[in-house]
Parts: structure tokens; sequence; C-alpha cells
């Protein structure tokens, strides 16, 4: 059973990480990334490209963790011209172009087939590295939150005009975000390829950027804890239909689906009935004269 | 969410109490479990859940005959859903929770080599039944292939066109391991034999239509298409064709894995090599049972599936079950047996050789086999 | 000559599967100024019943389509009773997001009833060939299906009093609301419209090729970049859009650039159409980002 229980922690881990970037981006600043699964995939390609050619692995890293963010702050910059639903629009396309070109390049790693990459073989020690990265990710958000950045990041979530009577230029700042929350997202890449020993195309379809979401609005989109606890729901729910298909006797076909209607519905309600998400975002005031 | 979940989980509970006592192996010894792992939510899932069939109707004759020295096997089938991460969470779950020893596997080198990366450490056995990358070669000791390689059938089917009188061929084959590694080993066979390959089309699995992809042969006018792939592409495929009028025949990999969308346009037209012994007697009775059993046609991997849990079965009733046991006996057990897709022999790398070929053309309404 | 016919043809026909699945999504873009990823489950959700009605109920194709494309429409207003029309006053990036959920809800509620595998309508038709290009007589119905839905939904628009309140909330809520236009009305009126032409493309798609629950993700991403293409809440700019992206798929993949510029044959490859699809829409929303901004602002 341990062995079980290390693989769903590290999933988790990993998982809350891209939920913590997403926080960064959506509930902090409101930029709508519906491509969250683009940086991630970039981070676990970096690992994938280095092993197909021949490079350490901390050049993979390297690479995954510093495309990201590049990556980010192109697909970002037209974003201070547009409202958010195109941005949100560019951003799923540009998710799905990365994926369709690892598909169909196949000299960037393996194609269609995918790419081996090393294994982290202790499988305790994946699981502790990927609790450092989400203890690290989540020490920086909440710095970040707490900051001076934070709180002008949260005016320009609400409204945008009111941040630039301030002589703050949103997109420098938006820039900054998705820089960072990118590298985080990038991270997480990077060590799930080498948790999983393998990146394919087939790990980063549409579907994952959704499931990242529902994890995000579902604990509360706007509170690290609130990340983390959806991210745990959602991939504990994900782990348990297993057990419930074999326990229920029912196809795991129809389990499986059942699974992601479950999802989509948890979107809905949760709009409808509490859109603060479980754990909401707590009132803050503060003296502006004080400082 | 919580509560959505509970009464999911509640209503599971009601159908498992209403369902469990038919589906329970009931013997005084505890049954022995053998992991299964297939995509069964991926695009395709027939060929999938064509080899668990294969896999329950083994397991249920070595069940009828007495189980596994008196213990009954017990299978346990998970979902792979055709993604690296889902296949690892499966083979974690199989080896860790249920605490299997072997796991019968489906699943292209994406999902394989990770499970086979985590199986080999601990020292599991994998019977392979779909992917065919030389990369599971490394595997040798843990992994067991009941499916020959791609390039030995890819091979037979590219000196088949030729044999056929074909001096000009189009590929047409699924973008995967499977298609290009079919397509390249058999575009060197074709060319060996003095005929020119016009045109290589490597198309997106799932999409609904591949009319446009077609479209360059309709000037090309080859002789023969050459092509591999699973079902439902593989008659969107022969629409397409069919539609922008071109009448070449098909020379392929794996005809029963072909879907013909019109019986009489494809009327001698698609032809090829198969595994063999689809049409020996023992082939023809697995055929009738599982027609009978789940009321369709099995398409190849249901066989690969029956022998790999066949073999496994022989291979822990003669050594017990012990991993390391069952691991040397297998390759001894596969020597007398005379398996549903012919003699199973291994190399060293557990890879499957030699295996026998046989040819099949589809007519009146059916695929029959040719004489060689 | 033929193969510049062939592509004119294979664009007139994808052109017209995607057209009449995108007018729904400007048409909700005009009036509730939101990008409606489920609308494309609507076409999947009609497509399904058409199926349902032909195979099981055994009504002939046509009528089953007609029929699938009503119920498909009261499925929409159902939708939008159930969840938008309790979210009107969340931002667009909400009702974005939610409905993602819807869509990821219908699907693999569509999924867990049919399975993963696909369906085939068992109809086949004949081929025709004019000037040796090749095209079907089940082509030949789609493009005049999608043409005949055009045609109504333009008069229904521009000739009706129904239609001129929808254009009226569309290019402005609040005035139109003031003149006395019933809102909540004309929206049930919209949905409807959306849910039927998607429906009534769905089936058509599924006819061409096959049913499955993951076609939604096959139409997705031409049904959006043809949009995009046509300016997001321009009900017919869509339809255009879906043809101007057909062209550029076809021309793309038919033309031989290698004749062209060096002795070898070259195309380029197939399964690079989708790129085709996405680039386009992510380079119209980077290229005219003021253009697109200052109407969503308007």
């Amino acid at each position: 059973m341990t062995d079980f229980i290390i693989f769903s922690v590290t999933t988790i881990a990993i998982w809350s990480v891209l939920g913590i970037s997403l926080h960064l981006q959506f509930g902090l600043t409101g930029l709508v990334n519906f491509g969250q699964v683009l940086p991630f995939a970039v981070g676990a390609y970096g690992a994938g490209f280095a092993a197909v050619h021949g490079l350490p692995i901390w050049a993979g890293a390297l690479i995954g963790c510093g495309l990201a963010p590049l990556i980010g702050v192109l697909v970002i910059l037209p974003a201070g011209r547009l409202t958010q639903d195109y941005w949100a629009l560019v951003t799923l396309g540009a998710g799905e172009i990365f994926r369709l070109a690892m598909l169909n390049i196949s000299g960037i790693a393996g194609g269609v087939e995918g790419a081996s990459v090393v294994r982290l073989g202790d499988r305790t020690l994946a699981m502790v590295l990927a609790l450092v990265l989400l203890t690290g990710t989540a020490l920086f958000a909440f710095r970040m939150d707490r900051s001076p950045l934070g709180r002008l990041l949260r005016v320009l979530r609400e409204d945008e005009t009111l941040a630039a009577t301030l002589g703050r230029n949103p997109l420098r700042f938006q820039l900054v975000v998705t820089a960072v929350s990118w590298v985080m997202a990038g991270l997480a890449g990077v060590l799930y390829a080498h948790v999983t020993g393998y990146v394919s195309p087939s790990s980063f379809m549409v579907i994952e950027t959704f499931v990242i979401w529902t994890a995000v609005v579902l604990g509360g989109p706007n509170t690290i804890a609130g990340v983390v606890l959806g991210t745990a729901v959602v991939q504990l729910t994900g782990v348990s239909t297993r057990f419930i298909a074999q326990w229920s006797h029912l196809p795991s076909e129809l389990v499986a689906n059942l699974r992601l209607a479950a999802f989509g519905a948890v979107l809905v309600l949760v709009f409808l009935f509490r859109p603060q998400g479980v754990i909401p975002e707590p009132k803050r005031r503060y003296n502006a004269d004080s400082r | 969410m919580k509560l959505g979940f509970s009464v999911l989980a509640a209503v599971c509970a009601m159908v498992a109490f209403s369902a469990l006592s038919p589906g329970a192996v009931r013997a005084d010894e505890p049954p022995v479990s053998v992991g299964v792992i297939a995509n069964l939510t991926g695009s395709d899932p027939k060929s999938s859940v064509d080899m668990v069939h294969g896999v329950e109707m083994a397991a249920d004759a070595l069940n009828a005959a007495g189980g596994v020295k008196g213990r009954k096997i017990a299978l346990i089938v998970e979902d792979s859903e055709y993604r690296p991460q889902a296949g690892i969470e499966a083979a974690t779950k199989l080896f860790d929770v249920n605490k299997v020893d072997a796991a019968i596997v489906f699943g292209g080198s994406s999902v394989s080599i990770p499970i086979a990366e985590l199986a080999a450490p601990k020292g599991k056995i994998l019977m392979n039944t779909s992917a065919s990358s030389a990369k599971l070669g490394n595997y040798g000791g843990t992994l067991f292939s009941t499916l020959p390689l791609d390039d030995i059938v890819g091979q037979q089917v590219g000196f088949y066109a030729a044999s056929k009188g074909a001096k000009t061929a189009a590929f047409i084959v699924p973008n995967n391991t499977f298609g290009t590694g079919l397509m390249e080993s058999a575009a060197k066979a074709f060319e060996e034999k003095g005929g020119k390959v016009l045109r290589k089309i490597a198309y997106t699995e799932g999409q609904p239509d591949y009319r446009a992809d077609l479209q360059a042969l309709v000037a090309l006018k080859p002789d023969a298409i050459i092509s591999a792939g699973y079902g439902d592409d593989t008659r969107t495929a022969f629409k397409a064709a069919r539609e922008l009028g071109i009448d070449a025949p098909w020379y392929v990999g794996y005809p029963s894995i072909f879907s013909v969308e019109n019986d009489a346009w494809m009327n001698g037209k698609l032809s090829g090599v198969d595994n063999g012994g689809l049409d020996s007697p023992m082939g023809q009775k697995l055929k009738a049972a599982a027609v009978a059993k789940y009321s369709a046609e099995p398409r190849p991997h249901f066989y690969y599936g029956y022998d790999a849990m066949m073999l496994l079965g022989l291979a822990m009733q003669k050594a017990g079950t012990g991993v390391a046991a069952i691991k040397a006996a297998l390759p001894d057990v596969a020597k007398s047996y005379d398996g549903a897709t012919g003699k199973i022999e291994w190399d060293a790398r557990g890879q499957r050789i030699n295996p026998p070929m046989d040819k099949f053309m589809f007519k009146d309404g059916k695929l029959q086999a040719i004489a060689n | 000559m033929c193969r510049v016919i062939q592509i004119l043809f294979n664009t007139l026909i994808y052109g017209s599967e995607i057209a009449i699945i995108a007018v729904g999504v400007a048409l909700s873009y005009s009036i509730l100024r939101f990008a409606n990823f489920a609308h494309v489950q609507f076409a999947v959700v009609g497509a399904y019943t058409a199926f349902s009605l032909h195979q099981y109920a055994g009504a002939p194709i046509a009528l089953a389509a007609v029929l699938a494309a009503l119920l498909t429409g009261l499925f929409a207003v159902l939708v939008d009773w159930l969840v938008f029309a309790r979210l009107r006053n969340i931002t667009p990036e909400g009702k974005m997001i939610v409905s993602w959920g819807v869509a990821l809800f219908i699907r693999s509620i569509v999924a867990a009833m049919f399975g993963g595998s696909a369906r085939v309508f068992d109809v086949s038709s004949d081929t025709l060939s004019i000037g040796g290009a090749f095209f079907t007589l089940q082509d030949v119905i789609v493009v005049a299906a999608t043409a005949l839905a055009m045609l109504a939904l333009h008069a229904l628009l521009y000739r009706t009093l129904a239609g001129t309140a929808l254009r009226a909330l569309a290019s402005n809520r609040d005035l139109a609301e003031t003149r006395g236009i019933p809102a909540a009305r004309m929206i049930g009126l919209m949905w409807f419209i959306c849910g039927t032409t998607a429906a009534l493309g769905g089936t058509l798609f599924a006819l061409q090729t096959r049913l499955q629950p993951n076609m939604d993700l096959v139409m997705l991403l031409p049904v959006f970049s043809a949009v995009t293409i046509g300016g997001l809440d321009r009900v017919f700019g869509a339809a255009l859009g879906a043809v101007v992206l057909s062209l550029a798929q076809n021309l793309l993949i038919s033309v031989d650039f290698g004749t062209l510029f060096s002795g070898e044959s070259w195309s380029v490859p197939t399964q690079f159409r989708d790129f085709i699809a996405v680039g386009a829409m992510v380079l119209i929303l980077l290229l005219r980002p003021r253009r697109i901004a200052a109407r969503a602002a308007g």
C-alpha cells in the first residue's frame, strides 16, 4: 500500500504546483489561461529533448524551465491589447500547437511515440522532491501574495483602469506573473518527466488543463490552501475510480466517464453556489497611510 | 463535490451488491490475482477490449480445468487511458495494492515502457500483447511479447505486395509507432524487390475524414496501397478511397484489424498478412466461443491476450507462484504450447521470433485464408 | 484544372460542415458576450440524438436530423435555464469557465451512454464526378442543407421582428431593453437557434464521417478558428471564416510545393492540417487585437 500512497502524494504535489501557478495567474491577477498544460508540457519536453539528444539532466531542466516562461511572455504580450476571452482562446490554441508540433515533429522528442527519460528509481525521493517543489512554490506564492506586488495585482484584477490611474502599467505586472508562474509549471513538468520516466503527447491534452481548472475553482482560486485542497480532492477522485470500478464491478469506462462528468458538474456547481470556492479569499483592509 | 461523490459511491455500492454474487470467484483456496492493463477509455478502445476478452476466455478455460494448483485465477482489469501517467498509476496499484506477480498489458510504447520501468526493479512479469517497439527488448526477463515485432510483419507485407505484381505503391498508415514502424519495414522490403514508393501518408488517428489525406493518390495512381491501422480509422480511410474513385488493391498488415466499409466495393480488393493460426481449428474454435460470449467477431488482440494468459497460467501451474520460478518456466511451457497465434518462441529479450504468418483476402463479405 | 476544381469542392464541403456550427458561437457571442465552449457539445448531442432516432426508432435520416435539431434546440434552452441564466452577471471569463464545465459534463455523459467506440450511420452514397473532380451525393446534400439553413437564419435575423430584436440586443443591450425588447425571451430564442443549427451541423458531420464522443475536440478548434477569422460576433462572418479556413487548409495540403521550387515532389503533410486551424486563429487574434478589442468594448 505504501508505494501507492507515495505515488498518490507525488501526483497531488506535482498537480498542486500547476494549480498554484494557475492561482497566481487567475486568482491573483485575473488572467484566464486555458493553456495551463502548455508550460507543463514545455518543461516535460525539455527533459525529453535532453534525453533524446544525449544532454545531461540539468540541461534538460534548464531548457524546460527556461523555455516555459519565454513562451509564456510571448503568449502574454498581446494580452495587454486583448480582452480576457480572446487571450483564453490564444492560450488554448498555443497549447494545442505545441502538442501537435511534438506529435508531428519526431526530431524533438520521439514524435507520436514519445521518449524515455531518466526515471527517478527511488519513489520516496521522487515524492520528497515533489513535496520540496510544492513547499517552495507555495512559500514563494505566499510571499508574492502578501507583498506590495500582490496587493497591486489584486487591484489590477478588480479594475485595470484604476491600476493604470495609479501609474502602473498592467502589462508589465502581467508579464512578471506569467514568467514566474510559467517557471513553476515548467519545473513541475521537468519533475513529472523524471518521475514518469516517459514523455509523450498524450499526456498533454486539452482536458488536462481543465482538470487543473476544476481543482483550482473547487478549492478557491484565491487562496493557496484552497488550491492544494482542490487538487487533492480532484486527484484522489481520479485515483479512487480504480477502486470504485473494481469494487462495484461496473465497467471502468463508465466509471471513468462519470468521474469526468463529476468534474464538469463541480465546475458549474461551484460557480452557481460557491463562487469563492471551498476556501474563500479573506477580506483585506489596508491602511494606505501607514507605509 | 463531496456530496456528489458520496451519491456516486452509494449508487455504485447498490449496483455492486446486486452484481457481486455471480462475478466473484469462490474457491476454498484464495485466488491467484493476475493484472490486466488496457486502454478502456482511449479513442479506439475496441482492440484493447478484445484483448481483455481474450484474457478472460483463457482464464475461464484455466479455471474450468481446475485453476493453478487448485487455486482459481482472478483477473483485475485496470484502465491505462492511453496515457503514461494513468498506466503507471494502474501498474502501481496492481503491484502494490493487489500484489499481483504478473500483468498482461495492452498499450503503445508510451504506456508499456513506463510500466516496464516500474516492473523490472520489482521483479514482476509483464506479458506484452500490443506494443511492438524495439525498445521493449531492453526489458528482457521482465517482459514477454505474444505479438511479433512490426518489422517482421512489415517485411512480409512488402514482399507480398511485390509478389502480386505491384510496381508502384502508396502507403496509408496511422501516425503512431505501429503504423510508421510497419510502413518503414514494408517500404524497405517493397523497394528491395524493385518496387517504387510514390507517397507515404501517415494520418492523425481518430480524425473524422481522410479524404484530404488520400487526395494526392488520385493523381499518383499507384498500383497498390499498402496499409496498416485500427478498425474505425481504416473504415474511414476506405470510405475516402472509395469516394475518391481510387481503385487500387490494398495490401495490408493484419487485415483482421481492418473494418471494411463497403462489402461489395472491397470484394477481393483487401488482402494481407496476418498472424498464423487464425484459421487453424483452435483459432476457429476460439472465434466461435468468442462470438457466442461477446456477440462480436474478435480481432487479433483477442488471440494475443488469450495466448498471454494461457502461457502465464501454464507457467504458474508448472512452477507454483514464485515470480522467479514463473519467469524461468515461461519459455519452457511455450515450447510445448500450441497457441491461438501459432507457435510462440522468444529470444533472450523476450521478443517473439519466427512467428507463423498466413495470408487472408476479403471475399464475399468476410476474410478468407488464401494459399501462401 | 481538375485539381483546382477538386480543391474548391473540398473547401466548400468542409467549410459547410464547420460554418453551420460556427454561426451559433458567433450569435451567442454577439448577444451574451462570452465564448461558449459548450456550443460544440450541442453538435455532439444533436448527432447522437439523430443517430438514436434513426437507428433505434427507425426514423428516416432526414426526419431524424430535423427532429434531433429541434430537440437539441430545446436542450440548449434547458442548459441556459439551468446554468447560464443564473450567471448572467458574472464576468465573461467566469462564463467561459462555466461553459467548459458544461462541455465536460455533457461530453462525459454522452461517452458514458454510448461508449468510446465510434458509431456510423449506415448510409452509402454514389460518387459523382465533374471535370475529373470527385464528390458524393452526400456532399451535395451537406452543402445544400447548410446553404438552406444559412438562408433561413438570414431571413430570420433580417426579415422578422424577432430577428430585429436579436440584432438590437447584440448591438446595444441596454438600449434594446429600455425600448421594451423582452430580452429574456429573445435570449431563449437565441439558444434555440444555437442548439438547432449546431445539432444540424453535428448530424451532417457525423453522416459524412462518424460519431464518437470525442468528435467535439475534432470540431472545437476549427469552429473557434472560423469564428475568430470572421470577427467573433458576426454571425455570417463566422460562416465566411469557415470557408476561408477550409480553403487555406485544402490549398496548403494540396499544392505540391516541391514541384514549384525544385524537381522533387513535396507537399505539406496532411497531419499539419490542424496547425493551420489553430495557427490561423492565434495569428488573427494577435494581428487584429485592436479592432477586436475596440468592438468588444463598444
